[in-house]
Order: C-alpha cells, then structure tokens, then sequence
C-alpha cells in the first residue's frame, strides 16, 4: 500500500479540528442552557415524591384510599390514581379544560408508567413511592393514559380514558353523576341478591378486570374470556375445579370459545377470604349474560363451600390437568 | 482485503502460542455470534407487532414479552459483551505480543458461558420474563440473575488479564507510550470495571438473595438506580470497540491513516472520566430523586457527547484523507471513493453514518426538557436501533469479515453477500429508527407493548408502521446473508497463507515525546481520578435514596 499523500497538512488540520471543537461545544452549551433554563421556569413538570412508605400504608392512607378527582377551589382539581397490573383506578378521568390539576400517582405492584400524550405528564410509577406532576389543560380532548413501562403480561392492555371537557360539558357531568338506577334482576340473580352481586362486582373491578377486564372479554392470547364461557364449569365437578383456579390459580395453555390461550391465573387464597371469594364467583357466574346459561339447579357459592374446597392445596399445574378433564360444553 | 503491508507484530515468533489465541477468540466471536443471531431471529416479529401483525402464535415463544426478554438480553447483554471480549483481550495480545495466560483465558470463556447457559435456561422456560432491564419488583427465576452476574465476572477476569499484559509490556518499554489498539483497550476494561459495579451490586446484593427467598423484598427505585448506573455507561462498553475499530483499524482498511493518535487517545480517556456519572438522564422522569441530583447528571451527560464530537471529526478527516488518496475530489468525492467494496469498510462507513442521527438523538434525550415527551415511548427503542444496532452491532459484523477469516485461516465466503449483508442491515435499521421514532415522536405510542393484540388498537399509524414492518423483514434478510457467508467461511477449507488477513492495524506515528500523550498514558492515575469523580456523584444520591428503603415483594404476573 503506498502512503497516503494527500493527507492534509498538520497545522491546517489542527485549524479545522479546533474550530469544529468550539461550533460543537457552543452548541452543546446553548442547548444545555436552554435545558436547563426551561426545567427551571416550569416547575411541577417532573415529579415529586411526597411520600415513601410500604405499599399498604400508602394505599390505606387518606389520600389513596379514595382515588379519582376532587376539586380543590376555583380551576384548581385533584386527580388521584393508582396503577395496578393491569388497570388505572380509575379508569377513567375527567377534568374541566382550564384548571390546573395536581396528579397524584402510585403504584401497588409493579413499575408503571402514566403518560398523556400531546401533554408533559409522562411519570414512571414504582410501588412504595408517590409521584406528583401538575398540569393545565387547555383543549378540551379525549387521551389515552397508556401504560408504557413493562409491568407483565397484559401490559397492552393497561389503557385509561383521560377526558378534558368544556366547561358546559363538566357542569352537565356534574348533574349527570347521580348513581344510576340499579337494573331489575330476575332468577338466578334475585336467588343470590344484589348485595352480594354488588359485593363480587367490586372484587372484580379490583383483582380481575385488569386481565379479564370490566366487559369479561378478556385479552386475546393471554386471557380467556368470562363472558359466553363458563358453561364448562356446569357439571357437578365443574364448581369445585372453578374454586380451585381462583384459590390456587392455573398455568399452560387452555381452550376457550374455541380460542386458545396461555398466560398465568394467579393464586388468590391468600389475598381473598371464604366469602370473597364466593361472592366474586357468583358475579361472574351470573354476569354478562353468563346467568342465561346456568341450569335451573344453580345454587350461589358459600364461604362453606369455598372453605371446604381450599383443602388439599393444589399447584397451578395441578388444577390444569384437572381443568383439562373436564368435558367440553 | 487491501491489508497486505504487515505490521511488526504480524510476524509469527510463537506459532502455537498465536494458534491458542485465535482458538479463544474465535470462541468468544462465534457465541457472540450464535447469541445475535437467536436474538435477531425474534426481532422481525416485533418489527410486525409495531404494524400491528401479530404473528406470536407461529413463534415457539410463550409470549411477546418472552421473545423481548430473550431479544433485549441476547443481543443487548450477550452478544456485545461476548464480542467485545475477543476484541478488547485479542488486538491488544497482538499488539502488544506478549505472552498470554491462555488457560485464564478459556475460564473465563467456561465462566461466561456457563453464565449464558443458565440466563438461557430461566429465559427459555418462561420464568424470566423480566426483559433485560430486570426492573424489580418483577421477579424473574434465580439462575437468571446468576447467570448474567457469572458473564460479567467473566468479562472482568478477562479484562484483567488484558491489563495484566499491558504492565508487562510496560516493564518490558520502559518509557515507550502503549500502542494505540492496546492502549484504548485498556482504557475500556477500566472503564467497564466501573461500570459494572452497579449491575453486581444489583443482583450479588439484591436480586440474587431476593429470588433464593433470602429476603421478602427490594426497594424498586434503588435496584431501578443501580441498573442505569451500569445502564447507561454500558453502552459505551458497547460502542468502544467499534470506536476503536474506528481509530485503529479502519483508516488502514481503508487505505488511509488516522489524522491523530493524539485525538485517538484524548477521545478514549475522556469516556474513562465522564461515561458513567450519566446514568440518571434515564431517570428523569422518576420519583423519588430529587431535581438536583437529575440536573446534575444531565450536565455530565452533555460532557460525555463531547469525546463522540471529537471521533466524528477525527475519523471522518481519516477518511477523507484515505478517499482523497483513492483518488477522490470535491466535496464529498472522497466519500464515494473509498472502497466500498470491501465488505469490512462498508460496513463500518455506513455505522458512522447511521451514527450521527443515534448520538443526535441521544442529545435530545438528555435534555430534561425534551425526555418527558419521548420518554417510555417507541422512540427509545427506535434510538438505539441506530447506536446499538448500527454503530455496534454493524461495526462488530463488518469487523467479522476480516476477523473470522483472520482468526480461522481462510478466505472470506462469498464477499458479495457479505457486502450486501452490511447494505441491508444499514437500510433496515435506519427503517426501525425512523418508524418506531415516529411513532414514538409523533403518536406516544408505548414502546415494549404487545399493541397488535389490542382489539381496538388506538395506535395505528399506517405511514410509520408499514416502515417499521419492512425494515423488520428487511433486517431478517440481511441476518440471512450474514450467516450464509460466516457459516460459508468457517466450513470452507483452509486458504493459503497470503490470502488469508491481518491485523490491520493503523502506522499513525505516536507523538512519544508529547507530554500530554505520555500523561495520558499513566493509567493507573486516572483510573484513580475516575473513581474519585464516580464517587463524587454516585456516594451522595445512594446515602439519599438509602434513607428510605421500601422492601417491596415479588411479583411473576407473565
């Protein structure tokens, strides 16, 4: 190889080498200021913590155990959330175009992330610290609080509503709260009685709907649907295999409504108690139009039932393979 | 290949001993290799969930995220960390040319990839879907965890070695300045010793007790902490060998010289001093660290762009000069009278090209106020496409073109597929980065989600998606043709001595007189000044953030 002749001369390099150095650096400086310069004028911006506790004591405290949006004086609001695998609580968040409002955020399991796109709220959630950002919206629209922090297998699925309204439209929300009518039960549901519907209902929105979600659809490939596909469980072996998913929970794949799925059902013995249970069994047994398909010989779950059921304790595998064995409907 | 003047080192003293280390080098290159290409297998997949096609249910994987976690960690931990081995403990041997305690050499092969064999078996079974970022309370199966921190044991033993040699050849020059190859080498395992202590802490302290049941839980945010600690640093573990590729190799392939050993040498210390006080700019939209602590790192942050400035300017005026001796004019003749024949500088030309848009956008992720807009989102994923997957990943292929010959003896398989190879995989990943930068910039569509299994998926974007899916394909195509020539080279039957390359390692003249260059050169000295600059940032936040210490438990909801 011969040598390079045309390489420019030393001093010459040097010259182009220093001046591209101080354009560089100049650039980086104005633009470091300018970072800096705009953190400093919009405080509230990125989070503050103000409160480091174990997960419970967080939850249980005053302000987590109420979550959702109060108003705090004029054009000033309060937004309380909490992220849960795989949920916002609430889902749903609405507050008046023009007010400030003071997030306050946390997780109860995993890290979660909370970002408004098209805004500057976008916080990373860990378990046992509170993260609060202030924010004003100006336009009234529909966002997406989309989850964008791996937090396990429904992760996707971890979407809220965030709605900024006109002022006309939040003071007819406000008129409009008023709790709607509950719906005329009939059969079945009469037979267990709207309290414990409403009870199992509740569990559902706390320790299920992340997964199964609020419309028992599910999430395909990972969790199967509750809605149209418990007719399985009918038999008379059926009840007891349905107690033992939800108190020691299942693993591997599954048919359901012709789908297949594999994800994890967590175990619940421990979380949940005797009564709990039965009573979240009988909600999804008699939601979503599931009531229609029970035989007339249904009778609503027990804590007796469920407490007699809970021994021997099975593994996830174990309730699999007796899932597997039972006819198909 | 253009290298035919040998460097005094590529004269044979010791033949066995040169057969030795090729054998460990290859090692190491070949399971580097194997780990890309299992992880790259998985990536058109994810190209396609960005377009909303999902076609997990044909993959052998449990779920999306599995096929991240075995992505993310194949070719983000293993197989740069693999690859890096064999270059940062080969070139310098050679170099250098003094004696290596092969034996030392192949056990941290076997600890290594006992490591890999584990991390495998977690990953592989399902039970360590955790993706390669580890964020706890998310708790993955133990061997994991042991595994990663095996692999980069590992690293270190070796790294110390390299080190090892390098005083010896000192004791052996007294005075003389290390040789550039050896000496950024040396620079890169110290600065790879510092910044791994985060990652060992996390896991030898943390998250290995933790999923053996030792303890009920751990703080998110500090194991969170000590990740990015390693995190962000890592990726200038990452980078270095193809910058010293760049530096040390590449103007000789290209028929030029480096302009300055002087700037080559700068550039390497100043990522010693400023490369690993960064970590928190991945915080930043965090709770639980105070303003100060995430303004000051952003400051440290912008310090370390400088280092990559200088390499843009220095190898591109060794380019230029190599151009120009080609025979090139104009503006930009010398760029396109490089050549760009030779899979191995192609390759490399078009990772510093595809650089300049990953270091920009680098930039503005730094900044604190432009991170909470981009922050999570695909355009993460969509940046380091074009750092990791271009100025490393592309860099360390191209450099296999003349490395896998060189270490096995034979002539390089079919040298237009190779060159299509770099082609392609320059165009596909330049397509992840616009696509998921896009969608990242322009919709906040989530990065890491599943979205194509949504029924109602709100993040459609048609435009963004269709580049994301193509580039996806494209990039498998290029796998493809890398693997038919690597495969075709290794298989192919010996070639004659004179045809098979060399070290193409650069002639710049070192300024041994130069005050600054024989400063430089005491390493021991800031080694020690890193480390005092490290403490200095790091001490303080950790005394902060161990104030309070949330144990939260484990959780395996995948």
């Amino acid at each position: 190889m011969s040598e390079p002749e045309t390489a420019a001369p030393r001093h010459l390099m040097s010259r182009y080498e220093w001046r591209w150095i101080v354009i560089a650096l100049a650039g980086l400086a104005v633009f470091l200021a300018m970072s800096i310069g705009f953190t400093m004028s919009h405080p509230g911006r990125l989070p503050m913590t103000p409160q480091v506790d174990p997960v419970r004591k967080i939850l249980s405290g005053p302000m987590f155990s109420h979550p959702g949006v109060t108003r705090l004086g004029p054009h000033h609001y309060r937004a309380v959330v909490i992220a849960r695998q795989f949920s916002f609580d609430p889902a749903s968040i609405k507050v008046p175009a023009g007010a400030r409002v003071d997030f306050y955020l946390t997780s109860a399991d995993v890290v979660h992330g909370f970002e408004l796109p098209d805004s500057a709220v976008n916080v990373e959630l860990f378990p046992g610290y509170v993260a609060h950002v202030s924010a004003t919206f100006r336009k009234p629209g529909r966002f997406l609080t989309a989850c964008n922090q791996y937090c396990g297998i429904g992760h996707q699925a971890m979407l809220g509503r965030f709605e900024v309204l006109s002022k006309a439209a939040w003071r007819k929300s406000l008129t409009a709260a008023a709790a709607p009518a509950a719906p005329a039960m009939s059969g079945v549901m009469a037979a267990i009685g709207p309290a414990r519907i409403a009870d199992g209902k509740a569990i559902f929105a706390v320790s299920c709907a992340g997964c199964h979600q609020a419309t028992g659809q599910g999430m395909p490939g990972a969790f199967p649907p509750l809605a149209g596909t418990l007719g399985e469980y009918n038999g008379p072996a059926g009840r007891a295999v349905l107690a033992h998913v939800l108190l020691f929970g299942m693993n591997g794949p599954l048919n359901a409504g012709g789908k297949s799925y594999n994800g994890v059902m967590p175990a619940w013995a421990a979380q949940l108690g005797d009564r709990k249970i039965a009573h979240v069994l009988d909600y999804i047994e008699t939601a979503w139009g599931n009531a229609k398909a029970l035989p007339p010989s249904f009778k609503p779950f027990t804590a007796a039932g469920i407490a007699h059921d809970r021994v021997p304790a099975l593994t996830p595998a174990a309730v699999a393979a007796e899932h597997a064995r039972l006819p198909a409907r | 290949m253009s290298i035919t003047a040998a460097s005094p080192a590529a004269i044979p003293a010791d033949h066995a001993a040169r057969l030795s280390l090729r054998r460990a080098a290859l090692a190491f290159v070949l399971t580097a290799f194997a780990a890309m290409t299992v992880g790259s297998l998985l990536g058109p997949a994810q190209a396609l969930n960005y377009a909303n096609i999902d076609i997990y249910p044909a993959l052998p994987v449990a779920s999306y995220y599995q096929g991240l976690s075995i992505h993310g960690v194949l070719n983000g931990l293993v197989f740069t960390t693999f690859f890096n081995c064999a270059v940062l403990f080969y070139l310098p041997a050679r170099e250098l040319d003094v004696p290596a305690r092969t034996g030392w050499v192949w056990l941290c092969f076997w600890v290594m990839l006992a490591g890999l064999a584990l991390a495998l078996i977690a990953i592989l079974s399902n039970r360590a879907t955790v993706l390669y970022t580890l964020y706890a309370p998310l708790e993955a199966w133990w061997p994991l965890y042991v595994g990663l921190a095996l692999v980069v044991v590992g690293s270190l033993m070796l790294g110390a070695e390299t080190l090892r040699m390098r005083l010896a050849w000192k004791r052996l020059n007294p005075g003389r300045v290390t040789p550039l190859a050896a000496y950024q080498a040396s620079v890169v395992w110290i600065l790879w010793a510092f910044t791994s202590i985060g990652i060992v802490v996390e896991l030898v302290v943390f998250l290995i007790p933790w999923s053996l049941g030792l303890c009920q839980g751990v703080d998110p945010l500090i194991t969170f902490t000590l990740f990015w600690y390693t995190g962000h640093a890592i990726v200038y573990f990452w980078v270095l060998p193809a910058y010293l590729s760049w530096y040390a190799l590449l103007p000789r392939e290209a028929g030029g010289r480096l302009v300055s050993d002087k700037l080559g040498r700068l550039t390497f210390l100043l990522f010693l001093l400023f490369s690993v006080e960064v970590g928190l700019h991945h915080e930043i939209t965090a709770p639980g660290i105070a303003m100060f602590w995430k303004m000051e790192q952003m400051v440290f942050t912008f310090f370390v762009v400088g280092p990559s400035l200088l390499t843009a300017f220095t190898i591109a005026a060794s380019l230029e000069a190599a151009g120009r001796a080609h025979g090139g004019r104009g503006w930009l003749g010398w760029l396109t009278a490089l050549p760009w024949r030779d899979p191995s500088v192609a390759g490399q030309v078009l990772a510093l090209i595809t650089f300049i848009g990953g270091g920009s956008t680098g930039i503005l992720l730094a900044s604190m106020a432009i991170n909470p807009l981009l922050h999570d989102t695909a355009f993460i994923p969509g940046h380091f496409h074009i750092t990791v997957g271009t100025a490393t990943a592309l860099t360390f292929i191209a450099m296999s073109y003349w490395l896998v010959p060189h270490l096995t003896g034979r002539k390089l398989f079919a040298p237009k597929l190779a060159l299509a190879s770099v082609w392609l995989w320059a165009a596909g990943m330049m397509g992840i980065g616009i696509g998921l930068m896009g969608q990242g910039l322009l919709y906040g569509t989530p990065r890491r989600d599943f979205i194509s299994s949504l029924p109602h998926d709100p993040f459609v974007h048609p435009g963004l998606m269709a580049v994301t899916a193509i580039a996806g394909v494209v990039l498998l195509i290029a796998l493809l043709c890398f693997l038919v020539s690597t495969l075709g080279t290794l298989f192919s039957a010996a070639a004659p001595v004179a045809l098979v390359p060399r070290i193409p390692f650069g002639d710049a003249p070192v300024d041994g007189e130069s005050r600054l260059v024989l400063l430089m050169d005491r390493l021991g000295l800031w080694t020690i000044v890193s480390a005092l600059l490290i403490a200095m940032v790091y001490l303080p936040l950790f005394w902060v953030l161990f104030q309070h210490y949330v144990a939260v438990p484990g959780n395996r909801m995948w």
